[in-house]
């Protein structure tokens, strides 16, 4: 494994958050805040018209199956839907607190194209992708079908093709990137009879709905909701009443998905780069105390002899001063009882 | 197998079972939800003594006791002062919570003991806590507030029978109306100096001298209803849904010709701080603006519209440099903030928020103040030479002129230059075309502005209306074509012109005015009641072309 330089320095960067106890990207510096100039689509739901012509548009354009209903028939506004592996787009009917029921609000429905996607932060295959156009794309040739995507997407949209047995995909609006790149616009934002739909660039996009909410003070609720849930989305959208009324969630908070794992997932390279050193610490320490216990042994064995070499030259001294006395005794004796034998032999001479 | 199978239906019975008793103990919650407020709602909540359970206040149906107590009348609940009921239950004022209590126990289940033992239908008694003790505050009151427009207003000036002791007028002002004089520390009459109660008697009492505005209602309100009730005279209601309900009010007779209430203010006025001034201040360059009170007077129904805190002029708590008792708004604000509910402005503006104006003035953006059309108002030319400062006759009288020398209205332009249909074709690959009725539409617009004076003095010329439609461009009978600004091409926000392109300029102009003067057939989305349908074959066709989505 090769590791660069710059990996190893993101590693230590992580292990110091990590040991700090600081959020990962707070030490990184990296806060992504989308590819500059990428598209988007600003719905103003104060101009939607409810007439469903971008549900057949994105039908005609993503060459998805006919629907049972028409879609000129407009009873099946009467009931809440969602996305369907057949329809990338829905448009919903809603009556806002204290509207009368004959004043409804039609809102449309499809992917968002999150700036920081969490279908794609939660895809271990990197199926998903959020490209410089702006879309949140699908390689389907990547995708092992574990629909982890459709669990992460906090606006429940990504959908999947149960009836189909052997190569089913995930389906999503796809912002019509093929379209995209011809220099053509969106189907649903090409057909919008009301331009309840604009495309344009995400940062336009944004100074158009404020310069509308700014203009217009009292036709709209004073918030873009996509120009910061989740992260921010590339689809955003305005309207007359509050979100909370138009099957939108206000409860997502501003961080993007990716936000809520990058912590726990930002120790795995600390683990990861840890454990050889941890593990050769360890085989060093073990080591290490062999060679004290082998130390210890030796020079106790060395002590050991040295301490009856000692004693042994001791006893031989001992011995041999012994011997050396016994020796002169022996002589004085001998010499004595010689002394004593030539007293005799004289006095016995003399005698 | 044997021994499990007779057990499935026993436990098929025991679910039903359940099933049926949470369906009754729903149908018991659904039966014992509260009804709506009503309003003769009267809600007892005395604080918590220490160291006890606060219990829920209890909801008193007013009304429903006034009917039982027919012939008894107020004084079985109500005590007397000088010959004036007190609107305090069985007692003269507020004591302590603990002797309050006690003398709502003492005397509702007194009343409640013995109406059962006389074989009446009676409320909860002792032990039956939750009886009264039920309710829990309401969010909302059903109860309406009363409106004392100017139709009562001249009913009660001019009745007979209230006329006030000591009056010397034929007019009852003094029987309501009332001054402080604050070195004798006296409620007196002082002429020319009538207000709304509400300027003094706010929703909370001030002090103990000045009671709140329900309670000042009440005691004087309902007292002098009841006491011409005693006396058998024609009186006004003193229940609660009496006033206070809707469809009790809506059998008031209404005075429709009730003169204004006069009380020295001016018919006109010219309006412009520099002609209240000596000649030796530097002359304004602003025209003063002649307005016209009376018109102002039959248009708005309430004089606290404008003069909110006081009937006097505005001049007197917003001084041109602002001071405390104008809450530091000056007078060009006090008349020009365009988000405040008294201003000239400010009111103006919430006039166009109406159905019958909102079709052009909704798509209006908001106007900063620097783009305000200060000639709309400012437009008396004064002579160089003024003596100032200007008297007020003069003032009257140059107001007057002015006011008599303006427009009564705009022109109408005549028919032959209205295009009686317009026919748009923009879509007609899908629909047939659609036929506008132009000049219809106009008539009816110019009809509804000839009724309203605010709308003939302000649509100046007779092409202003035109301009609702044909926006950006000077008003005018001859407007460029939509589609000199509106390309027929869809646009995307990040290139060329700002603005809509064509089609949606036609639904934006056509749905968006209908939605916001309220026509809602056609419905906005169904398109074949606009656009009449093609002929089958000619629709399949165009089905499938989607105009340029393919």
């Amino acid at each position: 494994m090769g590791v660069s330089r710059r990996k190893f320095i993101g590693w230590m960067g992580a292990a110091a958050t990590a040991l700090t106890g600081q959020r990962a990207h707070a030490a990184a510096g990296k806060q992504f805040s989308g590819y500059p100039n990428s598209f988007g689509v600003l719905h103003d739901i104060t101009r939607c018209i409810g007439c469903r012509k971008c549900e057949q548009a994105c039908n005609t354009v993503n060459q998805l199956p006919a629907p049972e209903i028409p879609f000129d028939d407009l009873t099946v506004l009467d009931n809440p839907r969602r996305t369907r592996a057949d329809a990338h787009t829905v448009v919903n009917r809603f009556v806002a607190a204290g509207n009368p029921a004959d004043q409804p609000v039609y809102v449309k429905k499809q992917c968002n194209h999150c700036l920081e996607p969490a279908c794609a932060s939660a895809c271990f295959v990197k199926a998903f992708a959020k490209q410089p156009s702006g879309a949140v794309s699908y390689d389907a040739s990547l995708c092992v079908g574990c629909r982890y995507c459709m669990i992460a997407c906090p606006f429940n949209i990504p959908t999947y093709e149960y009836d189909k047995a052997l190569t089913p995909r995930v389906m999503k609006c796809t912002l019509c990137q093929p379209r995209i790149e011809q220099g053509k616009l969106p189907g649903c934002v090409q057909i919008c009879p009301a331009e309840a739909l604009s495309f344009g660039t995400r940062a336009e996009l944004i100074r158009q709905a404020r310069e509308r909410i700014m203009r217009y003070p009292d036709r709209y609720v004073d918030h873009i909701y996509g120009e910061h849930e989740m992260g921010g989305a590339s689809w955003l959208y305005v309207a007359g009443v509050p979100f909370d009324q138009l099957g939108m969630r206000q409860d997502l908070g501003n961080r993007p998905a990716a936000d809520l794992t990058s912590g726990p997932l930002s120790t795995v390279p600390l683990v990861v780069g840890l454990w050889p050193i941890l593990l050769t610490g360890i085989y060093a320490i073990s080591r290490r105390k062999d060679k004290l216990a082998d130390n210890q042994r030796i020079s106790a064995v060395a002590a050991t002899v040295a301490d009856a070499e000692a004693r042994l030259k001791q006893k031989l001294a001992e011995a041999k001063a012994a011997a050396d006395k016994q020796q002169a005794a022996a002589v004085k004796n001998e010499v004595k009882k010689a002394l004593a034998q030539a007293a005799a032999d004289a006095v016995e001479k003399e005698a | 197998m044997s021994i499990v199978m007779p057990s499935k239906p026993r436990v098929a019975i025991v679910f039903i079972i359940i099933l049926m008793f949470l369906f009754l103990i729903g149908l018991a919650y659904g039966l014992k939800s509260a009804p709506d407020s009503m309003p003769d709602d009267v809600f007892i909540h005395i604080p918590a003594l220490a160291g006890s359970d606060d219990m829920p206040p209890v909801r008193f149906s007013h009304d429903r006791h006034t009917e039982m107590v027919v012939g008894v009348a107020c004084a079985k609940c109500h005590l007397k002062k000088d010959n004036d009921l007190v609107f305090k239950f069985m007692r003269m004022a507020d004591s302590s919570p603990s002797a309050d209590r006690d003398i709502y126990h003492d005397n509702c289940i007194g009343c409640h003991v013995q109406t059962a033992a006389d074989g009446k239908p009676a409320g909860p008694i002792t032990g039956d806590c939750r009886g009264c003790h039920n309710q829990n505050l309401p969010v909302g009151q059903s109860r309406q507030p009363v409106e004392f427009d100017r139709s009562l207003h001249y009913r009660h000036e001019t009745a007979k029978n209230i006329l006030p002791v000591g009056a010397d007028e034929t007019r009852n002002c003094s029987a309501c109306h009332h001054s402080v004089d604050a070195e004798n520390e006296k409620i007196v009459y002082k002429k020319d100096d009538e207000g709304a109660c509400r300027y003094c008697h706010l929703p909370v009492p001030v002090d103990k001298q000045v009671r709140s505005l329900r309670a000042a209602s009440h005691d004087s309100c309902v007292q002098c209803h009841q006491q011409l009730a005693d006396k058998k005279q024609h009186a006004g209601p003193v229940t609660c849904a009496g006033c206070h309900a809707r469809d009790w009010r809506q059998l008031f007779e209404v005075k429709l010709d009730a003169p204004r209430l006069k009380r020295n203010q001016p018919d006109q006025d010219l309006m412009a701080q520099w002609l209240r001034e000596p000649a030796d201040q530097a002359r304004q360059p602003t025209e003063p603006v002649a307005f016209d009170h009376l018109a102002h007077e039959n248009a708005i129904d309430r004089c606290r519209r404008c003069h909110h805190k006081a009937l006097s002029n505005c001049r007197q708590c917003h001084t041109p440099s602002g001071d405390r008792a104008g809450g530091f708004v000056q007078l060009s604000q006090a008349m020009h903030d365009p988000t405040a509910d008294q201003s000239c402005i400010g009111c103006h503006a919430e006039q166009t928020q109406q159905a019958a104006c909102a079709g052009c003035h909704a798509a209006m953006p908001i106007k900063s103040f620097a783009k305000t059309d200060c000639d709309a108002c400012h437009q008396v030319a004064m002579p160089a030479d003024l003596a100032l400062p200007l008297p007020s006759a003069e003032r009257q009288r140059l107001a007057a002129a002015a006011i008599d020398a303006r427009a009564k209205g705009p022109q109408r332009v005549p028919d032959e230059k209205i295009p009686e249909t317009v026919t748009i074709g923009v879509i007609a690959d899908q629909f047939q075309p659609v036929v506008l009725p132009h000049r219809r539409i106009v008539n009816t617009l110019n009809r509804r502005i000839e009724a309203n004076p605010l709308t003939r003095r302000f649509h100046g010329s007779a092409e202003t209306l035109c301009a609702g439609c044909h926006h950006h461009s000077p008003a005018s009978v001859d407007p460029p074509a939509c589609i000199s600004c509106h390309a027929p091409a869809r646009r995307d926000a990040s290139g060329g012109q700002p603005g809509m392109g064509l089609m949606a300029a036609y639904h934006g102009q056509c749905i968006r005015c209908h939605q916001e003067m309220g026509i809602l057939k056609p419905a906005a989305n169904d398109c074949a009641s606009c656009h009449p349908e093609k002929t089958r074959q000619s629709d399949m066709s165009s089905q499938s072309k989607l105009q340029g989505v393919e």
